[in-house]
């Protein structure tokens, strides 16, 4: 059967996990990264090419600007060149790129949200119920735009740690068994931390929504 | 009551359960605040988090992305020099050692000042040559000869006893 080269064909299993997942995949990035902790840059320009799409992803979803997500994905993929030297593969390459690319697209958001952010009120209490109620697509890109990055300073409240697992299940898509995979932990740690996860960002947001009340309150 | 089904809630909001396993969990949760609550806050975040997948699709990286890379990688290399040695030594160790040099070379700042305080009055950086130099009026000799009179009887006993012996 002809199969067009240029036609991608969906998986439903993450691409970069269905291929890590298995053994000769495992020797290959250790390989990989043994080369670049060796200085190989033939073998970084692979990871970049490997893993650019997915950081430029992570970063569009939290930062929104195509311009400032390069400039991120610059930094990140040059910590990652200088962290390598260390990195133990106590956990997945891949998770450990992700982790870089979430702190670092925080320290952007921290960095402009004198000038940005500020403009975008933290969430008021119409906004936790519209997030709840409205579906996605009956939004203007603006305001669309406007309760991301209120959902994105929400998650900035959570752990990094919290934060990355949460955007992993919820964003990417991963199962329980692919971030067991990715974080080497056992299942049951991913649910638990999951389930830690969600309490915590869902306490921020009553805590939130309790003080915005109360401050209504105060100005009546 | 069974046990909780805590751990059921992924594959419940995934519909990976059976027909009879989603039966059970949602029988649970019917009846368990513990369950309901976790299920809840399961389904609440992710309702946020859904906010945060963009409706247009990530900029692709350019062609010229690798070279942008290469040149940031190359400028940190020539004038983070210090960042490339802590990176390659281990930060737990590299800041330390740093710390150490700092205390080092502060002690070596502060040494000579040690050695104008012998030459200095009361430590005051006001040399005893100078002191002599001076000349007292009478209504300084008065206000010192005051002074003298109420030190000594403020001085203790054993001061005395000292006193008497350096005579």
């Amino acid at each position: 059967m002809d199969v067009p080269h240029n036609v991608e064909i969906v998986l439903p299993v993450p691409e970069v996990l269905a291929e890590a997942s298995s053994a000769v995949e495992a020797d290959w990035e250790v390989s990989l990264v043994r080369r670049c902790q060796l200085g190989d840059h033939d073998a970084f320009r692979v990871l970049m090419e490997r893993y650019q799409r997915k950081v430029f992803a992570v970063a569009h979803s939290l930062v929104r600007r195509p311009a400032d997500v390069e400039d991120i994905a610059q930094q990140v993929f040059t910590k990652v060149y200088f962290g390598l030297r260390r990195f133990d593969f106590r956990s997945a390459l891949l998770t450990w790129i992700y982790k870089i690319t979430v702190n670092e697209c925080y320290d952007y958001l921290r960095k402009q949200r004198s000038d940005r952010l500020l403009c975008v009120a933290e969430m008021t209490a119409d906004q936790v119920r519209e997030l709840q109620n409205t579906p996605h697509g009956d939004l203007s890109p603006e305001r669309r735009t406007e309760v991301a990055q209120a959902i994105t300073l929400l998650l900035g409240k959570v752990s990094p740690e919290e934060r990355l697992l949460l955007l992993l299940k919820e964003m990417e898509g991963y199962s329980v068994q692919d971030l067991a995979q990715l974080f080497r932990w056992n299942e049951n740690t991913v649910k638990v931390r999951l389930f830690r996860a969600r309490k915590r960002l869902v306490q921020f947001a009553q805590k939130q929504l309790r003080q915005k009340k109360n401050q209504r309150k105060g100005v009546q | 009551m069974r046990g909780h089904v805590q751990g059921q809630i992924d594959d419940f909001l995934a519909e990976r359960l059976s027909r009879r396993q989603q039966w059970l969990f949602q029988e649970h949760v019917d009846s368990c605040r513990t369950c309901q609550t976790a299920l809840q806050q399961a389904q609440v975040a992710r309702s946020y988090l859904q906010w945060l997948v963009p409706s247009e699709p990530p900029p692709q990286p350019g062609p010229a992305f690798y070279r942008r890379v290469q040149e940031t990688i190359q400028q940190e290399q020539s004038s983070g020099w210090f960042r490339n040695w802590a990176a390659a030594l281990h930060p737990h160790l590299a800041y330390p050692l740093v710390g150490l040099v700092v205390l080092l070379l502060a002690w070596t700042l502060t040494f000579p000042r040690q050695g104008l305080m012998e030459d200095s009055l009361m430590g005051m950086d006001f040399p005893a040559s100078e002191f002599v130099q001076l000349s007292f009026s009478n209504a300084d000799r008065g206000l010192g000869r005051d002074l003298v009179i109420r030190t000594l009887v403020d001085l203790p006993d054993a001061g005395f006893e000292q006193l008497a012996l350096a005579e």
